[in-house]
Formats: C-alpha cells, sequence, structure tokens
C-alpha cells in the first residue's frame, strides 16, 4: 500500500504548495489539539474531586436514629430511641449485600494529656472493620484490630495532628500510653489524611479506640450512635440502604414508613450524580472536539479537491499508461491521511506536552489545587484521537479521490 | 494489428446529438507507420480516443491484436492500455516533479515491477532516446525536443504493440520536429506499429501512408507519400 512512489509523490505535494496545506493543516491540527486540552482538563477536574474521597469507600452509606415523626405499635411521635451492638448480627444476617457494618461510638471530645502536655480531642470507639470503610493513610504503627476490640484494651490509634500536639518532633508515639478521663491509652498507630482541607484537620484531630472499649468507658451499655455500612462491590448501596432501614425499622418500632425517623447519607448516590456530571462534561469534551476537528477536516478536503483540479493532466496521464481508478483512488486517499495525520499527529504532540507541562508545574510547585489537579490524557484517548485521525484522512479524501478517479483522459490531454 | 469495422460515435450536443465517426473501416498492418491527417473537427481527435480505449464508441467492432476492445470496465481499459499501447502527445505530459527516469519507468509501476528493476530499464530506454545523461533531470530542465523524446521512451518501455502520437510535433520547431520523426523512423524499423496524428503536411509525408479524415468519414488512403 503505501510504496515509495506514493510517498515521493505526497510529499511533492505537499512542498508545492506549502502555504495552502500548513493552513489547512492548521484547522486539523487545532481540532485535536483542543480535544486533548479539553480532556486533559476535565480529567483534572475528575481527579481533582475524586481525590476528595480517596481512602474512602464510594459505595459506602450512614446510617443514624432520629426522633419517630409517627405513632406505631402504641408508642408516641417524638420518642427517641438508640442503634445496639445487638443489631450487627441481625443486620449481617439478613443484608448479604453488605460488605463491611461498622458501628460507630463517639464518646465525645475532652482534654487528652500525655505527660505535661495536652489538647481537647474527639474520642471515638470503632469496629476494625471501620477502616476498611474509610482507609487511613497510616504514618506509623498500626490500625486497630479485632483482638483490641474482644479483650476491651486499651489502645489508641492517633491523628496526625494529636501526635504533634502531645508529642515532640521526632518522637514515635507508637508504645507511649496518653490520658483521657482517668483511663490510660497505649498509641498503637498514627495515621494522617490523604486531603489537606477543612475536613481533613478534623480527622486529624481525632483519636479512634475499640468500640468495646469506648462502651465501658462511656458506660452505655449495649448502645451505639451510628452504623457505617459499604454495599459488597457488585451490590447496589441504595438496596443495601433500603434492607437496612427495613430491619431497623422493625427492630425498634419504627413505623415502616417513618423516613425521618432513621437519617441516612449514601455516598454512592452522590457519586453516582457526580460521575453523571463528569460524563456530561466529557460528552460536551468530545461534543467539541470532533466539532473543531470536522470542521479541519472539511478544510483538508476541500483543499484536496482543488489540487486535484489543478493536478487533472497528470491523473490523465497516469490513466493513459495504465493506472486503474482504484490506484488513483488509493493514491489520493493516502495523501489525504497523511496530511491529516502530520497535522493531527502535531496537535496531539503539542496537546500532551501542554497538559503534561501543567501537570509538572503543579506538581513541582506543589500546586495542585483542591478541585483540579494531575490533569492528563490517558495514553488510550491518545490511541483513539489517532484512529480517528486516519477515519477522518479517509473521509476527507473520499470525495476528491472520487473526482480524481472520474477524471477522463481524453479530456486532460488535450494540449491547451 | 489494429482493426475498425464500421466504427461509429456520436456526441451529445446540447438536446441533440453530434455523429463524429461515422462507419469508420481501418486496418493498420502490424509494422507500419502510418499518419491520420484532417482538418480541425473532422474527427481524428476522437478516432484516436477510440484506437487508445480512452472512450467509448457506439457500434461497431474494434480489435487490437485480435483483441476485441468493448465495453469494457475502467480497470480493463487501464490494463489494456497499459500492455497494448503507447502514447505520446502534443504536449509531452511528462509529471513535472519525477525525473526523466522516472516518467520514463511510470507504466512499469502500474505493472507493479519493483522500483530498482524498472529505473534499470528506464534508463536503457532513455539511452536509447540518447537521454542516458539526463536521466536525472526534471522536465523543466528539458527543451522540447528533449521532453519528447522522453515521452517516447516512455511510450517505448512496457514494449507495447501499437504506439500512438497526437501532434507529437505540434510544439516544435522544424529542426526538431524532423529529429523526434526520425526517431519514430528507428523504433518503426524495430517491428512497432505507430499511428501519427497531425495536421503538417511534411510530417505526414514522412509515414508509409496517410489517411485523411473529413467529417467523421475516411476519404482515402493515400500511399503517394511514401
Amino acid at each position: 500500500m503505501f510504496d515509495f512512489d506514493k510517498w515521493q509523490e505526497i510529499f511533492s505535494i505537499i512542498e508545492q504548495n506549502k502555504l495552502r496545506t500548513f493552513l489547512t493543516a492548521l484547522g486539523v491540527f487545532w481540532g485535536i489539539f483542543m480535544l486533548i486540552i479539553l480532556l486533559g482538563a476535565g480529567n483534572g477536574l475528575q481527579t481533582g474531586f475524586f481525590h476528595q474521597f480517596k481512602g474512602f469507600a464510594s459505595n459506602s452509606l450512614f446510617i443514624w436514629p432520629s426522633k419517630t415523626t409517627k405513632p406505631y405499635e402504641g408508642l408516641q411521635p417524638g420518642r427517641r430511641y438508640a442503634f445496639s451492638y445487638e443489631d450487627v448480627q441481625h443486620l449481617r444476617d439478613q443484608v448479604p449485600e453488605a460488605d463491611y457494618i461498622s458501628p460507630r461510638l463517639p464518646i465525645g471530645t475532652g482534654l487528652v494529656y500525655y505527660e505535661t502536655k495536652n489538647g481537647a480531642f474527639a474520642v471515638e470507639g470503632d469496629h476494625p472493620d471501620y477502616f476498611k470503610i474509610s482507609t487511613p493513610n497510616i504514618q506509623t504503627g498500626r490500625i486497630l484490630n479485632l483482638a483490641d476490640m474482644q479483650e476491651r484494651r486499651k489502645v489508641a490509634f492517633i491523628g496526625h495532628r494529636v501526635a504533634e500536639v502531645l508529642f515532640d518532633e521526632g518522637q514515635d508515639p507508637v508504645g507511649e500510653y496518653i490520658r483521657y478521663n482517668g483511663n490510660y491509652f497505649k498509641v498503637v498507630g498514627v495515621f494522617k489524611s490523604y486531603q489537606n482541607n477543612e475536613r481533613a484537620s478534623q480527622a486529624e484531630q481525632t483519636i479512634h479506640i475499640p468500640l468495646s472499649t469506648a462502651q465501658q468507658i462511656a458506660n452505655t451499655g449495649d448502645i451505639i450512635r451510628y452504623f457505617a455500612i459499604t454495599a459488597k462491590p457488585d451490590k447496589s448501596a441504595e438496596v443495601v440502604e433500603k434492607k437496612v432501614r427495613k430491619i431497623l425499622a422493625e427492630r425498634h418500632k419504627v413505623h415502616p414508613e417513618d423516613r425521618a425517623a432513621i437519617g441516612s447519607f449514601n455516598i454512592a448516590k452522590l457519586f453516582k450524580t457526580i460521575n453523571l456530571v463528569f460524563s456530561g462534561i466529557q460528552f460536551f469534551t468530545w461534543f467539541v472536539g470532533i466539532g473543531s476537528l470536522i470542521a479541519g477536516i472539511i478544510g483538508i478536503s476541500n483543499i484536496m479537491l482543488i489540487t486535484v483540479k489543478e493536478r487533472t493532466r497528470e491523473f490523465g496521464v497516469r490513466k493513459a499508461l495504465g493506472a486503474t481508478p482504484g490506484s488513483i483512488i488509493s493514491l489520493v486517499i493516502q495523501e489525504s491521511i497523511v496530511l491529516t495525520m502530520i497535522a493531527g499527529y502535531l496537535g496531539i504532540l503539542v496537546g500532551v506536552f501542554c497538559v503534561e507541562g501543567l501537570n509538572a508545574v503543579l506538581e513541582a510547585f506543589n500546586a495542585n489545587a483542591e478541585f483540579f489537579r494531575n490533569p492528563t490524557v490517558p495514553f488510550s484517548t491518545i490511541i483513539v484521537a489517532t484512529l480517528i485521525l486516519v477515519f477522518s484522512g479517509l473521509i476527507a479524501g473520499l470525495i476528491p479521490a472520487t473526482h480524481a478517479a472520474n477524471i477522463k483522459p481524453i479530456e486532460a490531454l488535450r494540449a491547451e | 494489428m489494429l482493426l475498425l469495422k464500421n466504427i461509429n460515435k456520436s456526441y451529445k450536443v446540447g438536446k441533440g446529438s453530434l455523429h463524429v465517426l461515422k462507419n469508420v473501416q481501418m486496418e493498420v498492418k502490424e509494422g507500419e507507420l502510418i499518419s491520420i491527417m484532417g482538418s480541425s473537427g473532422s474527427g481524428k481527435s476522437t478516432l484516436l480516443n477510440i484506437m487508445g480505449i480512452l472512450d467509448d464508441y457506439d457500434s461497431g467492432e474494434y480489435y487490437i491484436d485480435n483483441t476485441l476492445i468493448k465495453n469494457l470496465s475502467q480497470k480493463q481499459a487501464a490494463q489494456y492500455r497499459n500492455r497494448f499501447l503507447g502514447f505520446v502527445f502534443q504536449s509531452f505530459n511528462l509529471l513535472p516533479f519525477k525525473n526523466a527516469m522516472e516518467n520514463v519507468a511510470l507504466p512499469l509501476y502500474y505493472q507493479k515491477v519493483g522500483r530498482r528493476e524498472r529505473n534499470k530499464i528506464a534508463v536503457e530506454y532513455l539511452d536509447k532516446v540518447g537521454l542516458k545523461a539526463w536521466a536525472e533531470h526534471l522536465p523543466t530542465e528539458l527543451s522540447g525536443g528533449q521532453k519528447q523524446r522522453v515521452a517516447i521512451a516512455r511510450a517505448l518501455i512496457a514494449q507495447p504493440k501499437v504506439i500512438l502520437a497526437d501532434e507529437p510535433t505540434g510544439a516544435l520547431d522544424t529542426t526538431t520536429s524532423l529529429e523526434v520523426m526520425d526517431l519514430f523512423k528507428q523504433v518503426n524499423k524495430e517491428g512497432i506499429t505507430i499511428i501519427i496524428v497531425t495536421h503538417e503536411r511534411d510530417i505526414a509525408a514522412l509515414t508509409q501512408r496517410t489517411i485523411f479524415l473529413k467529417d467523421g468519414v475516411i476519404e482515402s488512403h493515400d500511399h503517394s507519400f511514401a
């Protein structure tokens, strides 16, 4: 297909019309360049956004008790109630779609001491499964485990900020004892947040202790405050939410239709919406990108058509010497593809260079903003863009090629 | 070699039609060097186009070397042109971006002969027309006579049965014209049939016989020049 003669001819034609070729190719160049830039920016937004949720299972939901609003089974509305640790086992048995069910018990914010230093921090009782839902970025030591839970150990998994306040710089908190409410807790690990915002700094001021220990200290019996639950990877978080609500309503004598009595927040739902928004952005990007690419292709097609008209005599000679219509069509189409490819490839190159350059600058100056980070274009997109280019070159060459193939040698060769 | 039987051809002109060739009967024997003369509008270009398989005819039969040339697909026509015929034109029609050697080699390209091989053969044919030294030159660097000799080499390279020349000396001065005619004669001596369309009597006089065409009818086969 691509033999040397054709290449030679293609380049001689391009060379003969340098300025015109350049101006035409600019259209395709710009089209693909814009596509890459827009895709990169879109990816930057997306990565930035999802980074806010890094370390947090995207298919998780929270569920907590509130005040009842409907009378049920002889009970008055306006009743307050609480979930219990017993609920966990029931939920595990009856909601097979749930992956992790983690009961949580924040026992308040209070002064925490280490030797002479102290600070006010939130203390939360957690089941080890919680760290499957919200994966901590462990700095040193370990997370809480099942043995801690079963033996009601007085151990603590503390936030980075807690360690900063209570311990000297360079000191390893692991193995040290901190004091809260008259109880000594052995520090087993320190974690940091993946993010760098308000919510993250709050998380870093938290001390996690085993749920069982928290229950004992708070002296609240079997009560827990709320559940963090994830759906199994292939299951819908919404189904899990519905089932869990139903079971909890039954167990705590809440009217089945009393929606206000049980509060819940479904992150999966939020993610779905956000994903939809980004799909929209991506669709728009491709729409605009392809649109300007089409404009470029029409430009190339036009120029090719003019070139073919100018080369009427040449195609006539070729036909007289034995060129088949097929060979003429393939010549013109290859010319169009080469032109499109060169222009488009430069567009890809410059576009990727710009996007990656911006990424490198953001990285180097640690300037990744909260909602914009790591603008990149995946390699697969570049492959797709290249395929689109070949295809567009083909389309652009189609009309001029048919024109060339239909040239009658007689008319072409008549002396002027 | 060439046999035309009752060839008719008309063109649509507006609503009516123009009958350009009327029952043309003609035979050209192998190894002949003939000329076709006629005033403009006599149909000689149309005749040449039909003989060159560049155009269809309406009725009749046309044979090249006993092969009927009728209702061919574009591809077949291209292959027959390549195999049977060599063309020489008034305005040379060399491709401007190819050098002399590449121009000569072009018919072999369409026979799918490899690049090295066909360029080697092209140089041989350029040598034959006395232009071996000019192989690497572009057409713009050649004189009119040299261009036409390159064109003749190109017409010869596929070893055709017939060479069709349309006013081959129309753009050349007298001396160069005679040189080109000498070349044709030399080629003819090697056994290749040559048909020259011309309106110059001096040129026609250099061929073995002349066919006069008038208003689409063959008027006479004149052998007096021979």
